[in-house]
């Protein structure tokens, strides 16, 4: 071939090359995303409740975790199967044999939003700082740690006072969020301006009305950020939040009541994604809370419910779990009698197949009222708030028991003073939840176990606690499954907590924004999100 | 004139002194101490002993008051639950309450005192018959349900104003008015129902004066008697019902700030107290009762200008 | 043998003025109309268990938020409860609160008021003090406060709700006592030597009954709003036992769906309290000497 042949045919091969590339992209790109998204713009978020202080050190609230969502980047995250995946460590850790030590390396070039260095200086500062600031709520999360090697600027060692598999969940949560050295040493109250490793920062707050955040210059991932800035707008009223979205003054709506939910999706100006959460709601039984949390030994309260097995089971089978969620939530929560949800990937190995009535079984429940040999059993049934929704639940309870003769007599409780008197053990039953955690531990230690710290129950069981504690220190999946299993039943079957559902939460997003991610933590994620166009 | 405004401004700084004594005492006996509204969901008892040190909770109660009051007055109201200035939160959430006061005072005024000035005018007749059951209607109806009312039928099936919420002026004028309209309404009804018995009873009373007669007598136009003392009594009288409704006011403001979900401060009140957050409640409270004392006290001054007599006789203890 | 003679030579002048007194208030149609619905609500809270078609807190499941029918003739709420009868039964909630809470406010206030209109000085300079700080906090947040103190219940929401009443009490009656002490048979009695008590009660408080019977008028109809308020707020009455302003916080949930849930209960507070205002409005007029009917 003559010279300028072969350059025209190296020429038009290039092109071919070039073009079916570009295509294999389009293609791609197309395929992922339904519309194409505009740089620019504010989003506004209708959050349910009011976030708590900007620091992730005392932080302890789940919407002020949605709001981290966007400027505080953790060591891990989860992705939509609720997998733990690296953001800005670089790898999942390198775990010893004896699971002693935890070797995370970090990526590099990433900056905090400040413009500072983010280096393994600042992770064992923020760790530190977790471990032993006073009033940190994050210490109990990552408590086995006991000391912290930086070899170099991107590797960080974590040397561990005993084996602790939920380590690795947890800084995929708020104990991985790592704080800007300089923002930390400036002086003032952290909470007032937090700067973290983020693709947005922190503007300005009213407490009560709304958080800002803007697009942040030092985000290392900026080509993925198209909003120039989010709104978050604290609406607790349910109703008016849906009104909110309806009339274009919110783009997202945070966790929309039950009764708006086929309004909702019959609108056809917005879409509603759901959530199957991984947490549970239920009702806690005081067995032996007398004389507050965690002053042991636990002894027996003289109470109908704690002194007769019988009468925990009637009340149990008394109530009808698919009516309950029919009447009070309109059907859209899962009902369930264990803790751990059907959307966590424990689920399988560790509940399913255990024994679950999910209606009531009225004849049992009366028979069994009967052989507990008490006359006239009455409980007393406090209420973690006094919005209208947990005083349905209340009435419908009250309603179901009345039917196998248990008098329940309901107390609609301030939340924080609720949890102040289940603590103090000034409680007969009471109806509360829990977020949830990605390891199953989360969902369970805390509440059952003798020294548990959430433990209002008061229950000890030496048994369980032997079975837990080697839960936490087992070294295989198999292992811990088994071991969870075992907890399962025990819970079952003696009753500290009865677990009624696990909420399934439904957001509103108008269609006129794309690429808002929302997994089964329940935690809305609009970081990447935009208008489209 | 000064020795009466001296006795009247010392009296209400003993009365704010006492109500901040009360304030202090009574958000401590509420249950559940900040260490516990802090607790969320982990309630390590570390934690609580860390947050009662930093609250000062572990000192004597009149330590902790004269550190109070001494940031206080010089504007420090310490930080909420959520590490955020009191101060800044009060004082950039007041001005929407005062909004909404100020727009249902004029709503209320102007209704009440025009329906009762044509009361008295037109006494025994029709207008007088249906002024007297609007303002029967107006002080028997709750106006929490008067709100409800209005949202069902103004926002839910005529979608012509929004169920709720709040723009504010500077952003969208316009928006700000349509949000305000239905709750200033709410919030008005209260106030001009009494406005309008008060002025027509006290318009009646001066209408039949003898110096009223004289006028007339003198052939004065009906137009330049009624309006002379319309104005001079409507102003004594509204001046007198604001301030004596001024706390039914307040009290308004909070429930129909909570059904509108306007973020102003009645709302903040009640936000404070569920949340068990002791430092934004007394600073809360503590601004709220020493506005009601210091309105109050202006009130009473206009009177006095407005009414001579109170001056000199010095009225009230 | 004695027996009531009624012939108008031989009546007392205390009954002799009642009887005017109730002839003037029987010449209004709206006071007596007013009357009369304040004594059906009355009644109606007292016979509550007779005359309710269902128990407070009888559910149906299956016939959730239903519309009127023969069955359930103002329709069923969202836990399958007739309305008719929350209605019925929570006129209990509503006449106790309203009825209790301002005896409550004048058994506190009136004593105190008189005292300090009595005995002025130093006495009355410290009331009016106490009394002007009560009054510099909002009632509703005094409300919430005590509620969030004592625990939400009936009975404490009643206790704010008297508290709340009582300063503004206080200062009637402190000027009720101020002006007839002035008057010519107290100073009489001063003069005859008579203890402080024997005056009170046998001059000064007889003699403002008239004025004290108005106020609770007023004050009956603000607390049942007042309770309505607080039960709204989740701050008086507990479930099951219903309210007016229960079942109006609940309705808050389904005004696009069942917007009749927010109607009724309301219009219960409204004419309740409005049938007072009306007894009110008629008593104030047949006791005041200057109206001319």
């Amino acid at each position: 071939m003559t010279g300028s042949l072969r350059r025209l045919a190296l020429i038009a091969i290039g092109v071919v090359v070039v073009g079916a590339l570009s295509a294999a992209v389009a293609v791609a790109h197309g395929a992922g995303s339904a519309a194409t998204i505009k740089n620019g713009g504010t989003l506004t978020i209708g959050l349910a409740e009011e976030p708590d202080a900007l620091d992730p050190t005392i932080a302890r609230t789940f919407v002020g975790r949605m709001v981290f969502q966007t400027i505080c980047e953790k060591l891990y995250d989860l992705d939509s199967h609720l997998n733990v995946v690296p953001q800005l460590a670089a790898a999942l850790p390198q775990v010893s044999a004896d699971k002693l030590t935890y070797t995370i390396k970090l990526r590099s070039g990433i900056k905090f939003n400040d413009g500072t260095a983010f280096d393994s200086a600042a992770v064992k500062q923020t760790l530190t700082r977790y471990l032993t600031f006073p009033g940190s709520v994050r210490k109990s999360e990552i408590s086995p740690i006991s000391s912290i090697d930086t070899p170099n600027a991107t590797t960080v060692v974590l040397h561990l006072a005993t084996p602790y598999s939920p380590l690795v969940a947890q800084l995929a949560d708020r104990s991985g969020m790592i704080l800007s050295p300089k923002a930390l040493a400036s002086g003032g109250t952290f909470a007032q301006n937090p700067v973290c490793v983020g693709p947005f920062m922190f503007k300005d707050r009213v407490a009560g009305d709304h958080i800002t955040v803007v697009k942040s210059p030092d985000y290392y991932d900026k080509s993925k950020v198209h909003l120039d800035s989010i709104v978050f707008r604290i609406m607790t009223d349910p109703s008016s939040r849906t009104a909110a979205l309806r009339a274009g003054d919110i783009q997202v709506e945070d966790r929309i009541q039950s009764t708006d939910v086929p309004t909702l999706q019959k609108d056809s100006s917005v879409t509603v994604p759901k959530a199957v959460t991984i947490g549970y709601q239920g009702i806690t039984l005081n067995l032996g809370n007398k004389n507050g949390l965690l002053k042991l030994p636990y002894s027996t309260v003289n109470t109908d419910l704690a002194k007769s097995q019988d009468l925990r089971t009637a009340f149990d089978a008394a109530l009808d779990r698919t009516t309950i969620n029919k009447v009070v939530f309109n059907g859209l929560n899962q009902p369930d009698c264990y803790p751990i949800a059907p959307v966590s990937p424990w689920y399988k190995p560790t509940v399913s197949g255990l024994s679950c009535d999910l209606h009531a079984n009225t004849s049992l429940a009366k028979s069994l009222v009967k052989a507990s040999g008490i006359s006239n059993p009455t409980v007393n049934l406090m209420l973690g708030g006094t919005d209208p929704v947990t005083a349905r639940l209340g009435q419908v309870i009250q309603s179901m028991e009345a039917a196998v003769g248990i008098k329940v007599t309901v107390s609609p409780t301030e939340f924080t003073t609720s949890l102040n008197r289940a603590d103090a053990g000034t409680f007969d039953t009471y109806a509360v939840g829990w977020s949830g955690r990605v390891d199953p531990d989360g969902n369970i230690y805390g509440f059952v176990a003798t020294k548990g710290t959430l433990n209002d129950s008061g229950y000890s069981n030496a048994r369980l606690d032997y079975v837990l504690n080697g839960a936490r220190k087992s070294l295989t999946t198999k292992a811990r499954t088994t071991l969870y299993r075992v907890a399962m039943q025990i819970i079952h079957r003696q009753r500290p907590l009865i677990y009624l559902y696990h909420p399934v939460n439904y957001y509103g997003v108008s269609k006129k924004v794309s690429g808002v991610q929302i997994y089964g933590d329940g935690l809305i994620r609009p970081q990447f999100a935009g208008f489209a166009s | 004139m000064g020795g009466f405004l001296l006795r009247k401004a010392g009296a209400a700084l003993i009365v704010v002194f006492l109500s901040s004594v009360v304030v202090f005492v009574g958000v401590r006996a509420l249950p559940g101490g900040p260490a516990q509204a802090l607790g969320g969901e982990n309630r390590d008892p570390d934690v609580v002993k860390a947050i009662n040190h930093e609250y000062g909770l572990d000192k004597p109660l009149p330590v902790q008051y004269v550190k109070w009051v001494s940031h206080a007055i010089r504007g420090d109201l310490g930080l909420d639950a959520r590490q955020l200035p009191v101060a800044h939160t009060i004082v950039t959430r007041i001005p929407i309450t005062l909004e909404l006061a100020f727009l249902s005072v004029l709503l209320g005024s102007l209704i009440g005192v025009t329906a009762g000035v044509i009361a008295s005018v037109r006494r025994g007749r029709a207008e007088d018959h249906a002024a007297t059951t609007f303002a029967l209607v107006g002080l028997s109806v709750p106006h929490f349900w008067l709100g409800l009312m209005m949202i069902i039928l103004f926002a839910v099936d005529l979608h012509w104003l929004p169920a709720s919420g709040y723009v504010s002026f500077r952003q969208d004028p316009l928006g700000n008015l349509e949000h305000m309209l239905m709750p200033a309404i709410v919030l008005g009804t209260g106030l001009s129902a009494v406005l309008m018995r008060q002025t027509r009873s006290s318009m009646l009373t001066s209408l039949n004066a003898d110096y009223v007669r004289t006028a007339r007598a003198k052939g004065l136009p009906e137009r330049i008697v009624v309006g002379k003392h319309a104005l001079r009594n409507s102003l004594i009288t509204v001046t007198t019902v604001i301030g004596l409704q001024l706390g039914a006011l307040i009290s308004g403001a909070v429930i129909t700030e909570q059904i509108f979900v306007i973020p102003g401060f009645g709302r903040l009140t009640l936000e404070a107290i569920n949340e068990r957050d002791y430092t934004l409640l007394q600073g809360v409270v503590l601004v709220a009762a020493a506005g009601y004392v210091i309105v109050n006290l202006l009130v009473d001054v206009v009177y006095s200008l407005l009414n001579p007599r109170i001056r000199v006789t010095g009225s009230g203890p | 043998m004695s027996y009531a003679d009624t012939s108008p030579a031989v009546m007392s002048p205390r009954a002799r003025r009642r009887r005017i007194v109730r002839r003037r208030f029987m010449r209004r149609p709206l006071a007596v109309a007013g009357f009369a619905v304040a004594t059906a609500f009355v009644l109606a809270a007292i016979l509550a268990p007779w005359i309710a078609p269902y128990g407070p807190g009888e559910t149906d499941f299956n016939a959730l938020l239903a519309p009127p029918s023969a069955q359930h003739l103002l329709g069923t709420d969202e836990l399958g409860r007739d309305v008719l009868s929350r209605i019925i039964w929570g006129s209990r909630a509503s006449i106790e609160a309203g009825v209790m809470a301002t005896l409550l406010a004048m058994l506190v206030a009136v004593p105190i008021g008189i005292l300090g209109g009595y005995y002025r000085g130093k006495v009355d300079a410290v009331i009016a003090r106490v009394t002007d700080v009560l009054l510099a906090f909002p009632f509703l947040i005094v409300a919430v406060g005590l509620a969030a103190i004592l625990g939400p219940s009936l009975t404490n929401a009643t206790i704010a709700l008297g508290i709340g009443a009582a300063p503004a009490l206080i200062r009637i009656a402190r000027g009720e006592t101020l002006a007839l002490r002035e008057e010519d048979y107290v100073r009489a009695a001063v003069a005859n030597g008579a203890s402080d008590g024997r005056i009170i009660l046998r001059h000064v408080l007889p003699n403002m009954s008239s004025t004290l019977i108005v106020q609770a008028t007023v004050l009956i109809p603000a607390a049942i709003i007042g309770e309505a308020v607080l039960s709204f707020l989740g701050l008086g009455v507990q479930p099951p036992t219903p309210s007016w302003g229960v079942m109006l916080a609940d309705a808050q949930s389904y005004l696009s769906e069942a917007p009749r849930l927010a109607i009724f209960p309301g219009l219960a507070i409204f004419f309740c309290s409005l049938s007072f205002n009306l007894l009110g409005d008629g008593l104030r007029d047949a006791l005041d000497p200057r109206t001319r009917r």
